[in-house]
């Protein structure tokens, strides 16, 4: 008869609890570290908030491990028993009584000294199994810091200078411009018979909100408003491509005196006009080819005016996709138009003072104490040799002399005995040491020109014109920067 | 929760500061009275036990540990090699031993030319009143409950394995004759470790059966001055016997009756698998130094000092500590060095220490 153990049992499930503690602890804390290690090297790649939120998932996933680690694997009771014998000073009496069985006086006496020693009281939980700090807490600090310091460059890096709230003047250019690009909309969404799709619709307007939203700085609207006129100019470029091609499809089937006053209106751009004239000419050639097969005329005749009817037909199509090419490149130039208005007048409401437009600071005045006092210190200031990158704007424009790229072409030798290879570089941009001849003023102005050229051209599409504008206006030289000066290295 | 000053039913363990024994049930008059019995023969061992530490004591001073080990390896049924520089005490301590225990005591006095006849005894040609002549087997000193081996590695290897089988098997054949040894017999040799000009070494064989082999050093200051008094002035030991030889098998018996749990069972097979070198738990000192680790013998020897230690101590089962506090002398002498072992001048004590660092006492899940 094996003694009842019930005593022994109990004080051991009830340290099993501080055991299990440790365990969860230890498990926390083993699975965040790694997880911290982990996120110190991911937190440099992905945004602040994402850290953030893997943080927390991080967190909450230690926990559940933790539990799970305490609650699944099983707690060795005679280990438990025999650290309690440890701090208890028992003489690993509730171990050996948990593994001694059977009848034997000696057994059955460890069994009553060990239930005595566990009912007696002694050390609790805590001093069995004292809350300790586990060892890889003792580490968890290096990752910490390093996702911290990570996130802390991250914020720092994409910090943003104060908001500037647009001016009276600049939102009422917006709204007026918002308004205009609303009116396009809504006209065009009531159109039933427009072409247009849903897409660009939901451009125009959300271009539009944009424009009112007192949140978005000059700079972002001009940048929306620029890729739309760019997205609208590729399709423009495409519909003019399209509708050349209609016109020569056209032209060449709009033969014959019978369709004079229909060319008439094609050259005028009147495509609906001729379109209606083509078509009363095909229904008075079904009639006439009616007329002549109820008269058995002549097959040939019929077939040759068959033929005709064909060719009617096609140039049908040819002027209603004209006509329905025109009224879209109609309203992608009614909306370029109105873009453009608005960037024109964004663009003279003044100075970007202060604003960055990426890595370019356009526009800042210069410091009154670096402003040259007289005609000699402006000559000095911009006479070549200089040291310094650009006197009269920002440094950060031009920064560091880079070595200018040459292009290469190879080309075929014709040699006497063989063929080979032979090739020859063309440099087309200044060289990075060497002195240029040109006075700054002169190059500045000659860029600035060919930069209003462009714009001018409409090679450049709205949006970008202010930036280019501003940029050359920064780059001009000070009016004491006296004529004739050279324009030092980089210009 | 601050530890109670005093538990309920424990008493202060006077060997241990600060730990405290269970408590006693056998004061509760509840206790189960079938377990009565074995409580009353416990604290009669530990009392024995005492009273007979304390009797060597009266003739041996210090060595306080060597003489509990050497009881602890009567109680156990086992023999004891002592080992120690000429003159401290090693043969007075047997001597003492002998007187305690109130039984048969053989000194032999091992020299080269001492031969095996002279220790088990020899078949003599006797004639009797009527004149017939017969022969008679004339016992030898082994024939004696305590054997003190003086200097056993002063005889030849013939006459150590004279010994061999006496102390395994506590008997002894003579012809075709087997002599059944009385119990107790227990041997104790003592050994030198400075003069080694004509000295046999005991083979490992041999070695093995020693029980504990002890090392007997130096005392130290207070403990000489009391030996000085003790022995240049006129003194009586007044050493008495403390029990006689029936009470010294009820002892033994009670020993093997001591429950040993299977965590502490393990926990020596470990140690002793930590000898081994280039076992699992082997720690670098022994792979580095050790040629042979310890035989199962080993694990017996702990096994049972543990059972003495815990009755002496008025426990009912032995621990991981009794085990660890038997493992030096149980072992010290099974550990054979290799040479880099030997030409360090390595220690076996320092071995067994580093194999009972690295061994813990309790594997989770694997008690």
């Amino acid at each position: 008869m094996t003694s009842s153990l019930a005593p022994v049992r109990a004080r051991v499930a009830e340290l099993a609890h501080g055991r299990r503690r440790n365990r969860r602890a230890s498990a926390f804390c083993k699975t965040l570290f790694w997880g911290l290690c982990a996120a110190a090297v991911v937190a440099w790649f992905v945004p602040v908030q994402t850290t953030v939120l893997a943080l927390g998932v991080l967190v909450a996933l230690a926990a559940v491990i933790a539990l799970v680690a305490a609650t699944l694997i099983p707690v060795d009771p005679i280990a438990i028993a025999k650290r309690y014998d440890d701090r208890a000073g028992t003489h690993d009496l509730l171990a050996s009584s948990l593994q001694l069985e059977g009848d034997d006086a000696f057994v059955r006496a460890v069994h009553e000294d060990a239930c005595a020693a566990a009912e007696a009281g002694g050390p609790g939980t805590r001093e069995v199994f004292p809350t300790r700090l586990p060892r890889e807490a003792r580490w968890l600090p290096y990752p910490a810091l390093g996702c911290g310091a990570a996130m802390l460059f991250l914020v720092l890096s994409a910090a943003t200078p104060p908001q500037r709230a647009p001016s009276e003047e600049e939102m009422a250019v917006r709204l007026s411009g918002a308004q205009a690009l609303q009116d396009i909309r809504d006209r065009l969404a009531r159109d039933e018979a427009s072409e247009l799709n849903s897409e660009r619709l939901r451009a125009l307007q959300a271009l539009a909100d944009l424009l009112k939203n007192e949140q978005i700085q000059r700079k972002d609207a001009l940048a929306e408003l620029a890729k739309l006129a760019a997205q609208l100019d590729k399709e423009r470029r495409e519909l003019e491509g399209r509708k050349l091609a209609a016109e020569k499809n056209a032209t060449r089937l709009a033969k014959g005196e019978d369709l004079k006053d229909a060319r008439r209106d094609m050259e005028g751009g009147k495509y609906r006009e001729a379109a209606a004239k083509v078509q009363k000419k095909i229904e008075e050639l079904q009639k006439k080819i009616e007329e002549l097969k109820k008269a058995k005329a002549d097959q040939l005749e019929i077939e040759k005016m068959e033929q005709r009817l064909k060719e009617l037909q096609q140039l049908l199509a040819e002027l209603l996709d004209l006509d329905a090419l025109g009224r879209e490149l109609g309203f992608e130039l009614e909306v370029l138009d109105v873009l453009d208005r608005i960037e024109g007048e964004l663009g003279e409401l003044g100075e970007f003072d202060g604003e960055e437009f990426d890595n370019v600071q356009l526009g800042r005045p210069r410091p009154p104490g670096e402003r040259p006092e007289n005609d000699e210190e402006a000559r000095q200031l911009f006479a070549y040799p200089s040291n310094e990158d650009g006197r009269g704007h920002n440094k950060t424009v031009l920064g560091q002399a880079k070595r200018a790229l040459t292009e290469r072409q190879e080309e075929e030798a014709r040699l006497r005995e063989s063929k080979g290879r032979s090739s020859f570089g063309q440099v087309k941009t200044a060289n990075d040491r060497s002195r240029s001849q040109l006075a700054y003023k002169e190059a500045a102005l000659a860029a600035k020109q060919a930069a209003e050229d462009a714009i001018y051209r409409q090679n450049i599409p709205p949006g970008y014109r202010t930036y280019i504008r501003t940029y050359f206006e920064a780059l001009q030289p000070d009016e004491h920067a006296a004529a004739g000066q050279p324009a030092g290295r980089d210009k | 929760m601050p530890r109670p000053a005093s538990r309920p039913g424990g008493t202060s363990d006077p060997r241990r500061p600060g730990r405290r024994r269970p408590a006693r049930r056998a004061k509760d008059p509840t206790v189960n009275q079938e377990t009565g019995d074995v409580r009353v023969q416990v604290d009669a061992f530990q009392r024995d036990f005492n009273r007979l530490v304390t009797e060597i004591r009266k003739e041996i001073v210090g060595y306080d540990e060597q003489i509990r080990l050497v009881a602890t390896a009567l109680f156990a049924r086992g023999h004891v090699l002592l080992e120690g520089v000429p003159g401290l005490g090693k043969t007075q301590l047997v001597k003492a031993l002998a007187q305690a225990i109130h039984t048969r005591f053989s000194r032999i006095q091992f020299t080269p030319d001492l031969m095996p006849a002279d220790i088990v005894g020899t078949t003599m040609v006797v004639e009797d009143a009527g004149g017939q002549k017969t022969f008679r087997f004339q016992r030898g000193p082994i024939f004696a409950n305590v054997v003190l081996a003086d200097e056993i590695n002063r005889a030849t290897p013939k006459t150590q394995s004279a010994l061999l089988e006496a102390m395994q098997e506590h008997t002894v054949t003579s012809g075709d004759t087997t002599y059944r040894l009385e119990e107790p017999f227990f041997v104790l040799g003592t050994q030198n470790p400075l003069e080694m000009e004509g000295t046999y070494p005991l083979p490992e064989a041999q070695l093995d059966r020693f029980l504990f082999k002890l090392t007997v050093d130096y005392l130290g200051e207070d403990d000489l001055v009391e030996v000085m008094n003790r022995t240049t002035k006129a003194h009586q030991s007044g050493i008495g016997p403390v029990f006689d030889i029936d009470r010294i098998n009820q002892m033994i018996e009670l020993v093997r009756r001591v429950p040993v749990a299977d965590h502490v069972v393990r926990y020596a097979v470990r140690i002793v698998r930590g000898t081994h070198p280039r076992s699992e738990v082997a720690p670098e000192p022994v792979n580095r130094f050790v040629k042979y680790g310890s035989s199962p013998r080993g694990v017996q020897a702990m096994i049972l000092g543990a059972k003495v230690r815990a009755l002496s101590e008025g426990r009912h089962h032995a621990s991981c500590a009794d085990v660890k506090a038997m493992a030096l002398p149980a072992l010290r002498h099974r550990l054979i060095l290799n040479f880099e072992g030997e030409a360090e001048d390595v220690r076996t004590d320092s071995v067994v220490e580093a194999v009972l660092a690295a061994v813990p006492e309790i594997r989770e899940g694997a008690a």
